[in-house]
């Protein structure tokens, strides 16, 4: 199926494979949709084993929030939990 | 007032035909300070000034943790769980982290740059898919069957034609 996405609706459903793994397409973003960057081509979902929570000198994820109404960035810091390790 | 307006245009003009070395210098360095300025404008102005492409762009925040030896970490998946389940300040809180695969279709491959997103990450940029879905709670858990969602350029490309 990858051979041909060519701008098809019917691609929803259909599966492809990323590396080794095969993955189905649920979904399209929107042209302008940009994230993290221009080069970012596709999205998957994390699915981490419970091993990736085990180690906390493995750092390599990037959180992005959406603050309450009214909360401001200055007051996120102090709200979490200092980070061990 | 347009007399004198255009005596003086004049008046340059002839300056400048006397002097052409002079001329022509001083436009090109008019020009070259110009392009600088507008160039420079043009990347403030994309990375400071415009907003963030999402709705109610001022309440998103990217963190990091501060550790011994760096101000600025990317976080341990330890540490988010931590953090999201005791930050009271947040609406919403997702994670990512970068990837690049190899798309496998029975023509060519494709070397392709993406991310790997928690289920929570596009509820918390509020942003809505062209068609299909977007992900599940379910489908960023351990074992979850892979799903994945295409950019529109990606979803345009025939893999005979790399992305442009």
């Amino acid at each position: 199926m990858a051979d041909e996405f060519g701008g098809d609706a019917g691609v929803i459903g259909k599966p492809v494979r990323l590396d080794s793994e095969s993955y189905t397409i649920i979904g399209v973003m929107p042209q302008a949709f940009r994230f993290p960057t221009a080069d970012a081509l596709y999205w998957t979902a994390t699915r981490f084993p419970e091993q990736e929570y085990s180690d906390r000198n493995n750092n390599w994820h990037y959180p992005v929030g959406r603050l309450r109404a009214g909360a401001s960035s200055r007051s996120a810091p102090r709200s979490a939990p200092g980070a061990r390790g | 007032m347009w007399d004198s307006l255009r005596q003086d245009l004049t008046y340059a003009m002839r300056t400048m035909r006397r002097a052409p070395g002079f001329a022509v210098t001083a436009v090109a360095i008019l020009a070259i300070g110009i392009g600088a300025t507008t160039a420079a404008f043009s990347v403030t102005d994309f990375v400071l000034i415009r907003p963030l492409p999402f709705p109610e762009p001022e309440r998103l925040v990217r963190m990091y943790e501060r550790t011994a030896g760096y101000s600025r970490m990317e976080l341990s998946a330890a540490n988010y769980r931590d953090w999201k389940q005791a930050s009271t300040v947040f609406e919403s809180l997702g994670l990512y982290h970068l990837a690049i695969g190899n798309l496998i279709g029975p023509t060519e491959p494709l070397r392709v740059e993406g991310a790997a997103v928690s289920a929570d990450l596009f509820p918390t940029l509020r942003v809505q898919p062209l068609i299909g879905r977007l992900f599940a709670a379910g489908d960023d858990r351990a074992g979850a069957p892979g799903t994945i969602v295409l950019s529109y350029r990606l979803w345009q490309t025939n893999s005979a034609a790399t992305p442009a």
